[in-house]
This record gives C-alpha cells, structure tokens and sequence, in this order.
C-alpha cells in the first residue's frame, strides 16, 4: 500500500509515500552524502551536501528535504553535482577551524571523513583564521565554536527530543553560532540538563564532552550494548571501552523515540563517585575494618549465620536489598534466605513505596499489581499529561524529556499538581498547588470537576465507583485544599475532553506512605477522557533502577517490615545486599544498631559499610553481565563491560559460597 | 459610527461625504511621508494652519496633511488644489509669503517653484514638471489627495467600491478570473502571477487559509512600499480583503518592518477604522464575508522578506528561511494554505477590479502589465519614487523623469533590482524594464529599486558594496550563501585594494555558480547577481584592478594616490591648511609636495585646488613622481 516508484540513476526502486528522496535512497542502499540530516529529526536543508537532481526541476535540490514522488526521475551523482558538493566542502574547511591533528574528534568526524572522500587536500579560497571563543563552563559539556559547520543538529535534538530548547542561533550569516539561553555561557544557562544529547548529535569536534576528550577514538575502542540501570527508565546505551575504562556512553538510537539519555546515564558512570571496596573486610577485636581473604570473609559469615540460627531460630536473620543490584544477584539473594535460611525476613530498602502503590492498586481493583501501570511510550502518545508529586527532572530526567517532547508545540496539555516547590510546575499550562497534606482532597476534586465535564455518555458510564465523591462540595474541598478554582475547572476540562490522557506520579507521592492517594490517582486517570476503566494510563516514577525487577522478583515485602521492630523482636543478624548502590540512610544505620553481626555487600564504602561487621565486595554495574527490569517492565542485560578489580566475584557466587559454609541444623519450618 | 450594513448604505456615507466638501474650496496639501518629514513638513504643516487663521482664511481653505508624493528629494513639498500648484522645498518663512500671495490673491510666488535646469524657467502644476509629467501614477497619485489617517478621504475618493463590486456583483470566480486576464505579477520581486498563486491557495486543502501583505521591504534605498502604507493604507487593505474572499480565508497579516513607525501607526489606523465602519471584521457590508487583520512587526532582517522565513516570523521563531518544495500557498504557515503579496501587489488589486481588465491591460507592456514603482537615486538629477508602465525604457526613466546625470558627467551603468540585482550598461539603456527583459541581462526587478551611477562610480567597489551588505544580511543556514558570500567579499575587498591575483575572477565565478544553483532562498541563489553582472559587463575593471593595480573610475582609495603638478602648483597654501592629515609640504613660493606616507586619501587637496591652477591630480595605477626634496620654485602663471 502507498507504494511509489521512482527512477533513481536510471534504476527503478520502490519507495513509501511521505517519504523522502533521501530516506529512499537510503532504503536502498544509494549513498547520497549528509550532514546536517540526523535520522530522527526535522530535516532543514542546510548543508547542501545532499543535493540531487530532480527532472523538471530548475536546479538541484536538496535530497534531505524533497518529498518523494512517484514518477520522480532522480540522479545523485552528477557532475556537476559533485562539483557543487566538493566546493560546500571546501568552504567548510576554510570557513573555520578544521586542522584535524588538533582536534578530538579527528577519525570520529563525518566532516573528516567527506573531506577524505572528497579529497580535499588544500585551499583554494582564503583561509579565515576563526578566532571564535570556546566555551567551557559547563561541567560536562565543551563547545568549540570555531569547529561548528552550523548544522543545527544540536539546535534541534535540544527541542525535538531532548524538549528543553536550549540551543539556538545567535548571529548571522557566517558570524552566527550556536547559542545556549540567550547566549548565556552553557555553564551558566539554567535550561540545560546536561543530557549531552547536543554532543554525540554534533556530525564535528564542535562539542565534546570533558568526561571522554582525547581518551580514545572509537575505532580504538570496544563498544558493547548495554543498559543503563540508574532510575528505571532503562535507556539502551553504547559503552565505549578501552584498556578496561568505559570512554564513552551513547545512546543506541539517538534521535529514536527512546534515545535520549540524562546527564547520570551518560557520564556518571564514567566518574568515580565513592570509595570502590576492592576487597572483603572483617572487623577485628580492636573494632576495626580490616581487610582479609575471601574465604576468611566467607568463612566467618557462615558460621555466625550457622551459629545465630541454631541458637535463635530461623526468624532470626532478615535480609534488605538495594532495588539497584541486577535481576541475577536479587534472585540469588531471595533464594538464599527463603531455601537456606527459610524465612521471609526479606524486604527492598524501597519495600515502603512498593506497598503503598500495591496497597493503593488493590484498593482500586481488586487483584491489580504493578501489570496495571501503562509504558513510558504512552506519554509520548499523550494529548494530556498529568503529573503529580514529582519533578521528572530529577528523578528521571529522560522521563521528564519525554513530557516536554509530548507538550511541545502544544500537541499535549501539561497539567503538574504538585506543590509549589517544584520547578517543574513552571512548564505546565496549569498548575494545581495543594497545600501539604492535602493532595487526596486535591485529587479528588479534580476527580468529580472531570465527571461534570464529560459528555453525557461518559457521566454515566463514570457514575460507577465514585460514590464516595458524591457527597463532595466541590467548592468546598478546593479552598480546603488550597486549589484556585479556575485552574481546578481548567484542569478538568483538558482531562475531561482528552482522547489519550497520561497520569505520572512518584517521590513525594510514595513517600506519604498512603495507598489511598494511589487509589484516588488511579480513579482520577479512569474517569480521564477516553481510556480503558480497568487499565487507565498511570505509571509511577520508581525510586531505583531496578524496583520494578526487584519488586517482581517478590524481594519487597508484601506485610510491614520495619529493621527496627525486627531487632527488638528477635532477629540477631541482618544481611544487606547493596550492590552499587550507595546508601546514607539513618533509617537503615539506626536499624541496624540493634543487631549483633552485620554482612553488608557493597561496592562502595559507605556509612552502612562502615557500621558492618564484614563487609563482602560486590561488583558494579560496569563489571558483572547482569540483566534489569526498567520502571515499566521491561527486562534488558547488560554484558561485562569491565574486568573488576582483584577479580571481585559476582553476587550470586559470593552468596553460593556463604550457602556451602552455612551449617544449619535447624530445618524445620 | 455605526457600522456600515450594505453597499447601499456605503454608497450613501460616500455621497454624503462628497456633498459635504466643497472642492471648489482651495485646498493646501502638505506631504507629510517620511521623506518631507525629515525636511520638517510638519512644522510647515503647522505654520500653514497658522498663518491661515490669521490671515484670516480660516473658513475660505483646507488643509490637508498627505503621504509621500514622490518627489522626495525636493521636499516639503506642498501643493494647492484645485489648480494643483507645487511648491518645492517649502520651509516655514515661505509660508506667509504663500499663503497671502496664492491663497490670498492667486498669485504665484515664484521663489517656490521648480526650475527647469535646461530651460531656466519656473513650472506651476505639478502635471507640468518633468518628474511627474513622465509618470502614470496609478497606484501613486492618490496619496497626494488624501489624508491617510482619515478613511472618510478613500471613501469619498470611491474607495472600497471595488470591495462591493466584487462581494456583491462579481463573486469570488469572476474575481479571480479578472485577476488572471489582468495578468497581474508579483510586486515583490519574482513577478509570479497573483491569479495563479491565488488560485492555488484557494484550492489548496486544509483551514484556516491565511492571506499576508509583505511589507518588509528591506532593501537598502527602496520606499515604495512605505510610501503607499504609508500613504493610501487603505487602498493596499481594499486589495487584502478582495484576496482573502476569493481565497477563502478569514485571517491576514500584514508584515511590517518595525523600522516603518509611520507606515506601522498609519496601517493599524486604517485597521481600525475599517473594523469601525464594518469593512473588516464579521459580516462585512452584510455580505456573510468575514475577515480580519492582525499586524506582525518585523525586526529588521532582510532576508525575513522572504516568504517562508516571513511565515517562519509569524509562526514566532528567527525568521530564517525553510525549504519550500510544498509551496507556501499549499502549506505556509503552520502547514496551512498561505498567500504572500507585496504591498504594491495588493494595491494593484481594488484597481483591476473598478477599472477593469482591459483597462489595467492597456498599460505596460507583453506580458508585463501595469505599472512599476521604482525608488530612483544616486548619481541623477531627480530623485525619488517613479511609477511607470512596465516596458517603459532605461533611458525614459533616468533621462526624461530622472533628468540626466548631475554635473554634466557620463552615464555608466544602472543597478536594478535591490541588493541582489545586477548593473546594467550603457550600451542597454534603451532597454524596457520589465521583468523578463531585467532577468535577461543577468539582473532582475527586485522590489523596483534603481541606483544610477556615473563615470566616477567603480564596478568593482560597487559589487563589494552589494557583496558586503548581503553578507551581513545572509541568516548563515546553508553553506552556499553564508561561505560563499564572505569568500566573495574577501576575494573583492582584495581586488580592491590591489591584493587581487590572476584566478581571482576565475574563483569568483566559481563561486557564484555554486551559490545559484545550491542556495536554500533566493537571497542566496540571486546574491552573485552583482558580481555576474559587473564581471560581464565590466571584465576590464577587473582586470585592470587586478593586473595593473589601477582602479579606472579612481575611486578604490587603496588604488589612486594624489599628486601636485609642480609646474601647475601656484603654492597658494589652500590645499595645504585643508589637508586633514597634515599630509601636505610646502610654503610659500615653494611648490607643494604631499607625503604619500600620511595621505588618507580623502580628496580634499583635488577639491580645494582652485580650477584655474587645476595642480592637484589622481592617479592609480602608476608609481607617483617623486618631488624634489627641499621644495623647487613655483613656475607663477601669468
Ligand atoms: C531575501 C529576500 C527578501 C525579500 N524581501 C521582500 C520584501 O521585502 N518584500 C516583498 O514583497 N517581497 C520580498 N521578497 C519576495 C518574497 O519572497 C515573495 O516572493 C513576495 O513577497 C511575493 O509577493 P508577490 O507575488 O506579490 O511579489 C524577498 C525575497 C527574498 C529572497
Ligand atoms: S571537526 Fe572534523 S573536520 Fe574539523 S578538525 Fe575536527 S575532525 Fe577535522
Ligand atoms: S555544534 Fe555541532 S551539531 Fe551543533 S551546529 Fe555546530 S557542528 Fe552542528
Ligand atoms: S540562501 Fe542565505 S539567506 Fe537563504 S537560507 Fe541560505 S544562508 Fe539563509
Ligand atoms: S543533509 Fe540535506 S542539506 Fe544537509
């Protein structure tokens, strides 16, 4: 269907309608040079590489930009095509700064490799020696101006994908130059989110990033699909690693639906950020940490577990996970206390927010779990978005790019009911601020000021289940909730008539502990536009990378589970699986103070660390092939992309070696 | 006011208005377009009112402030209807004198008024001097009758008829059809024709359907979109709201550089009272049309007047041009049907309506119908705005309206068609100008601008001057354009100050063949226009620029150099104490020597030197003599 043929260099090819002369020609393998065409993006036309000819057209046109016809009769490599493109490149490389030797994208540079097949061996035209500045305030990313072809790919990877429009042109004609926040330095132009998406967009050396220059070209370097595990939005990445260092991070599919990253997922993995444990450490009679072997480490935890269960009883060891450790360690972790301890003393240090989105799903629809949450691809969907009780920004930042890229150019409404502490209210078309303590009433207001607004049909069929609101003044519980009215009926109006509403919420929500909010959040989002009353669009923003795999893995605790009320009613020992995560928790460290023998498995030293009494290494991210579960759902794995250091063994053979020394007598249930 | 319900109640506002003015009441009309204005015609303006009161003829005359007449050059200009005398150059002290003389007595005075330079004597009627006396002022000729504050002016003159003749008589085929058989072109410079662009867009799918009116007009020296904005808003708003009906869009812009402040105060006034008096708005004259007009202020970028980067400004971002292969009129702004016409095109449209086909086809030439208005200066006698048929020749133009070039030097080339435009020679003067005949000798119509230049003028310079302005003017997306004009600015400004090397032309041409056929808009594609065309018709500028380091016009100042002819210099110590460089030695009864070293360069020895000595020459393109040191004793004339 929709098929169109055209007569490309006198060979007929197929083609789909809409489409354009470039995209054909690049479905059949037709090479046609770019350079400021980025697959993804709006194609603008502007470095004339491209050009083709097209019959009846007076001259060449841009392939880029020229919708396919059918019938068209095409030719890219005329003379006199090639002419033209080998002079557009020479008056790139006279325009500004391209003494490849210098510069660090040299062998990664699509102008470098144009000029190379172009055979672009001097100037012919006077050289105009660019004196242009170079702008490195911010803290990842570098712009060199003076090596920028102006292609605008950053510009508009910065609005199309990333959503927060801080490139632009300044200037014109051969002074302008890409500008961040009204030529703000880029440091200092508070709209960056310092994603990076600007400098793996750039086709030159013109931005880079700090965290990689000079350390490696990727031809020098293995690259290896990955995911990344930081917050649950589980972006698909490209390491870069050379002599057992990651270079560089990279989105797999930059300008797809899903390629944009945060500044965490790009470049904190490729700092340092704590103290690594490279080894395992006992603490000796003087109270100290002291490092020893493995077998030691492994020996003394056997034994104190063997000893606290025989002498207690199998309840008496209870086990806390991190929600960052891979799918692989968690399980080996669960399976570990239920089949060799055998209890169910076991929780994730995010079990509080799993129970309360659980509690609050049930409340809803009986039997509902975390299947009943929809994908982050929905928001992309969106005609309306609401967002409650988070700053997507900071949680998850790429989440937050996903709003912006659905409520640009007003395709949807965002509506952000939240407090007025967050920032992100500041981009919503409305704004509902409750007061604290007051978001229930809040949303159920909103909730009743929908159903008055929809059509006769959808009220009726909305009367089910909100009995409870019936009652409501709605008047009333505004002022109590400290709601302006109109924005309330502004708000209900975009739900109301929306065809494909999406609710997101997290952070402050979950930490109120309370399922009824959840329950009311869901009724809200079922009574919102068209959606399916069972499934309403909602998905919440998980506290860590791996929660929802942690969480189905069944690591968080379905009952109340609280390390303090554990210790003061008979467990002696707990287990802590960290991972990479770094955890300064008071809650945790006070928790723990009531047990006798503390094992903490961790990558980095920690205020945890340092209360345990042995402390067993766990391998980061980087160094363990591992697999996790993304906030909706889907399950990615990463390979080793680094050797740890004193071949530090994986999660699960470190708990299969605490399993063998175990001695539990003790085995009924 | 109440609004006007139907053409019947139009026609009757208008003969009411017309019952009410006495036109056989002398009527003093003060030009008050931006050109008089600079002149303080509103001073002269006020002074008019003032002397008339108390003179007493308060109740005996009216005064009316107009827009621009033309004849810029000579302002204020004033004149006195009903016999249509013109003052030129009228200050405040003439004023008495004027008004006690003519309006008084209906006399002339003399002093006032224009003077043939041939003949030496005074004309009296404006249709009598030679600057007017050569137009067809079509579009032009009402500015000087009516007040454009003041729409009850048009009407009375029969303005909007041509709106109820086409809402009410015609409908929107016939409309268009006559547009179409007029074969009315683009004003703004590409001279497509305005029925076929209109007919597209009218068939084009999707609403709303948008109708805009470019009036950004950023060609430097160009006023004759100002100057009907300005003047006769309303009859550029007439031809919008007749557009938008056969169209079918309900929504017009019009785009007006912010640079205009007049034009913008006098365009929004007529905005308003139209809205007033039911010409614009919902329902208008009863007809079941709706349409309404929103102003958008440009800020000043050349290259923002062209079409998609002008609806790119009005969608709210950099107006910076996008690739059109969907033309605007299918998918302009915000991917909607999206219709683009210059002022004058507009203007030309109420025109073609009440006069009728044949009438609007009986001026100008093939193919070229209608009339032109050019913006004529530099290096001619008259300057000013000059409307004439398309077709009429170079020659006519410069010589008869523009009366020649000054101080009795030698024609050399014209440039047409704005910054992009090329230099014609003198051999093409007789040429007409319409748009195919421009477009064949390598320049092009452009918005109508016209720049004379005489012997002393450099084709080189003048290229570099065009090359210089669009440089700065080209938005930087595409390679061709941004790269290639500043290569081309580099490339000349060596040229021109004796760094040019054998192969220079060669890569000049080069360039400009990439920039015509790869540019993104026009401003790139027609931006060598200047250089092409001088190379064409000057190669031996070039040449000897480049060759022999000598700039023929001498007016490179890289290339000339001041030399005194000790056997003509009289030592008269007058060069010597205007030089502002201290560049000159000599005392008296010394023959004056200028130390090439310090000498700027400026000329004023050449100027300053009395004629009779004649000592000081310009040279370029040989070494200077070099004067005896010490100082030789003056050969006195006798
Ligand atoms: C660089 C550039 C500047 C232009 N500036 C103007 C302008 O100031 N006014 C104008 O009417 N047309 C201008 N044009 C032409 C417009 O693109 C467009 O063709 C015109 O407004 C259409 O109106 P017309 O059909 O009535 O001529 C410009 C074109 C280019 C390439
Ligand atoms: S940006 Fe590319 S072409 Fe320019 S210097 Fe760097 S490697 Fe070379
Ligand atoms: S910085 Fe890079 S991506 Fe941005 S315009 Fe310049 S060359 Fe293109
Ligand atoms: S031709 Fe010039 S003005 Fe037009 S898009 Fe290209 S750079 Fe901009
Ligand atoms: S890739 Fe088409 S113009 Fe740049």
């Amino acid at each position: 269907m929709n098929g169109i043929i055209l007569t490309i260099n006198g060979k007929q090819v197929k083609g789909k309608a809409g489409s354009t002369v470039l995209e054909i020609c690049e479905a059949n393998g037709i090479n046609v040079p770019t350079l400021c065409h980025l697959k993804g993006l709006t194609d603008v036309g502007a470095c004339r590489m491209c050009l083709v000819e097209i019959e009846k057209e007076r001259r060449p046109v841009p392939a880029c930009t020229y919708p396919a016809r059918d019938g068209l009769v095409v030719q890219t490599s005329t003379e006199k095509l090639e002419k033209h493109r080998r002079l557009v490149l020479e008056l790139l490389f006279t325009e500004r700064n391209h003494l490849c030797a210098y510069c660090l994208a040299s062998g990664d540079c699509e102008l470098q490799i144009l000029g190379y097949e172009y055979q672009i061996d001097s100037w012919r035209y006077p050289y105009s020696w660019p004196s242009f500045p170079l702008d490195s305030s911010d803290k990842h990313v570098m712009i060199d101006h003076n090596r920028c072809i102006l292609c605008g790919r950053c510009v508009r990877i910065c609005s199309e994908k990333v959503g927060v429009h801080t490139l632009d042109f300044g200037y014109r004609g051969w002074k302008d130059r890409i500008s961040a926040d009204l030529n703000q330095p880029l440091g200092e132009a508070s709209s960056c989110i310092d994603c990076g998406a600007c400098f793996q967009a750039c086709p030159t050396g013109a931005i880079w990033a700090k965290s990689s220059a000079y350390r490696g070209r990727p031809d020098q370097c293995k690259k290896m699909r990955s995911v990344c595990a930081l917050c649950g939005v589980g972006c698909e990445i490209d390491v870069l690693v050379k002599n057992n260092a990651l270079i560089r991070i990279d989105s797999t599919e930059l300008a797809g639906d899903r390629g944009v990253l945060c500044y965490k997922g790009r470049f904190d993995q490729l700092y340092e950020s704590h103290q690594g444990i490279n080894t395992p450490l006992l603490r000796d009679d003087s109270g100290k940490l002291k490092a020893c072997s493995i077998g030691n480490a492994l020996d003394e935890v056997g034994e104190k577990f063997g000893n606290i269960v025989a002498r207690y009883g199998k309840n008496s060891i209870a086990g806390i996970a991190s929600s960052k450790a891979s799918n692989e360690s968690l399980k080996a972790f669960k399976k570990f206390m239920t089949d060799i301890i055998g209890n169910d003393l076991i929780d994730t240090i995010d079990g509080d927010e799993y129970r309360t989105i659980i509690q609050g799903a049930t409340k809803f629809r009986s039997g509902a779990g975390l299947n009943i949450e929809t994908t982050l691809e929905e928001i992309l969907k969106a005609d309306c978005l609401l967002v409650v009780g988070v700053n997507p920004l900071e949680s998850q930042q790429v989440a937050g790019s996903y709003i912006f890229r659905a409520a640009s150019q007003g395709k949807a409404n965002l509506i952000v009911l939240d407090v007025d502490k967050n920032p992100f209210g500041f981009h919503a078309s409305t704004w509902l601020k409750p007061t604290k303590g007051k978001e229930e009433l809040a949303i159920n207001a909103l909730t009743k000021a929908v159903i008055g607004k929809l059509s006769a049909s959808n009220a009726v069929k909305a009367k089910e289940n909100t009995t409870s609101l019936g009652a409501m003044n709605i008047t009333q519980a505004n002022k109590e909730a400290g709601i302006d009215v109109e924005d309330l009926n502004n708000a209900a109006a975009m739900l109301a008539k929306s065809k494909h509403s999406v609710v997101v919420y997290g952070k402050d929500i979950l930490l109120r502990k309370n399922p009824k909010l959840i329950t009311a959040i869901l009724r809200l989002a079922s009574k919102s536009g068209k959606q399916n009353p069972k499934k309403p669009r909602v998905i919440s923003l998980k506290p860590r990378g791996n929660s929802r795999g942690a969480w189905n893995l069944g690591l968080a605790n379905k009952k109340e589970f609280s390390l303090s009320g554990l210790t003061k009613n008979g467990v002696k020992a707990v287990y802590l699986l960290l991972a990479d995560d770094y955890i300064d928790d008071t809650k945790i460290i006070d928790g723990l103070k009531g047990a006798k023998f503390v094992v903490v498995q961790a990558s980095y030293s920690s205020p945890v660390t340092a209360s345990a009494n042995v402390v067993l290494p766990s391998p980061t991210w980087a160094e363990r092939k591992g697999s996790y579960t993304s906030l909706d759902g889907i399950t990615k794995s990463t390979p080793k992309l680094t050797q740890p250091q004193n071949n530090i063994k994986r999660d699960e053979d470190i708990i299969r070696g605490i399993s063998k020394r175990i001695k539990i007598s003790d085995r009924r249930s | 006011m109440a609004k006007l319900g139907s053409p019947v109640d139009l026609e009757k506002f208008r003969q009411q208005l017309v019952s009410q003015r006495d036109l056989n009441l002398p009527c003093v009309t003060i030009c008050s377009g931006t050109g008089c204005q600079a002149y303080r015609a509103a001073s002269v303006a006020d002074a008019f009112v003032r002397e008339i009161e108390n003179q007493g003829l308060k109740k005996k005359v009216n005064v009316r402030r107009t827009g621009c007449h033309g004849f810029c050059e000579r302002g204020p200009i004033v004149v006195i209807f009903p016999q249509e005398i013109c003052y030129l150059g009228v200050n405040n002290e003439d004023v008495p004198e004027i008004v006690s003389q003519t309006l008084g007595q209906n006399k002339l005075v003399e002093s006032s008024l224009y003077k043939d330079a041939k003949t030496d004597k005074s004309i009296a009627y404006e249709s009598e001097i030679p600057f007017y006396k050569n137009q067809s002022r079509i579009l032009l000729g009402n500015n000087r009758l009516i007040d454009p504050q003041n729409i009850d002016d048009y009407i009375a003159l029969g303005g909007y008829s041509a709106l109820v003749k086409a809402l009410f008589e015609l409908g929107a085929d016939k409309v268009l059809q006559m547009v179409k058989d007029a074969n009315l072109r683009g004003r703004g410079g590409g001279g497509f024709p305005t029925g076929i662009k209109w007919e597209t867009a009218r068939n084009a799918p999707g609403e709303p359907k948008f109708v805009i009116v470019n009036a950004d007009e950023g060609d430097p020296g160009a006023y004759m979109n100002r100057s009907l904005l300005e003047g006769n808003p309303h009859s550029v708003l007439e031809g919008l709201i007749i557009g938008a009906y056969v169209i079918g869009s309900n929504k017009g812009f019009v785009y007006v550089r912010q640079e205009y402040p007049l034009a913008v105060q006098n365009i929004t006034t007529a905005i308003e009272q139209a809205q007033e008096y039911g010409l614009l708005g919902e329902n208008i004259l009863g007809s079941g049309f709706n349409f309404d007009v929103k102003i958008h202020r440009g800020a000043g970028a050349f290259v923002s007047g062209e079409s998609s980067a002008l609806m790119t400004a009005i969608e709210g971002r950099v107006g910076e041009p996008r690739p059109k292969y969907i033309r605007t009129t299918v998918s302009g702004i915000e991917g909607k049907p999206s219709n683009l016409n210059n002022v004058e095109t507009w203007a030309n449209v109420p025109l073609i309506i009440s006069k009728g086909v044949d009438w609007f086809k009986s001026i100008g030439s093939r193919g070229n119908t209608g009339t032109k208005i050019f913006s004529l200066v530099g290096k001619v006698n008259n300057t000013g705005l000059v409307e004439v048929p398309l077709g009429t020749t170079l020659q006519e133009i410069i010589f008869n309206i523009g009366g020649g070039i000054p101080k009795g030097k030698r024609f050399k080339a014209v440039q047409t068609g704005g910054p992009s435009g090329g230099c014609i020679p003198e051999s093409l003067l007789d040429m007409p100008v319409d748009f195919d005949e421009l477009a064949k000798v390598g320049s092009m119509m452009g918005s109508g601008g016209m720049i004379v230049m005489d012997e002393d003028t450099c084709m080189v310079d003048i290229a570099r001057y065009f090359v210089n302005f669009l440089c700065g003017e080209s938005c930087g997306k595409c390679v061709p354009c941004r790269e290639g004009l500043r290569q081309m600015l580099i490339i000349l400004n060596n040229i021109c100050s004796g760094k040019g090397k054998e192969g220079d032309i060669e890569l000049l041409q080069e360039i400009s063949e990439v920039m015509q056929d790869a540019s993104l808009c026009a401003l790139g594609t027609t931006a060598a226009n200047p250089v092409l065309s001088t190379i064409k018709y000057f190669r031996d500028e070039y040449e000897a620029h480049i060759r022999e380091k000598r700039c023929p016009a001498g007016a490179c100042r890289d290339l000339v150099a001041y030399y005194i002819l000790p056997e003509k210099c009289q030592a008269c110590l007058i060069c010597l104490r205007n030089c502002p460089a201290g560049a000159i030695i000599g005392k008296k009864d010394t023959v004056h020597v200028i130390d090439q070293a310090k000498c700027t360069k400026c000329g004023t020895c050449i100027e300053v030197c009395p004629a009779r000595f004649g000592a000081v020459v310009k040279l370029s393109g040989q070494t200077v003599p070099v004067s005896a040191l010490g100082g030789t004793k003056v050969i006195r004339k006798r």
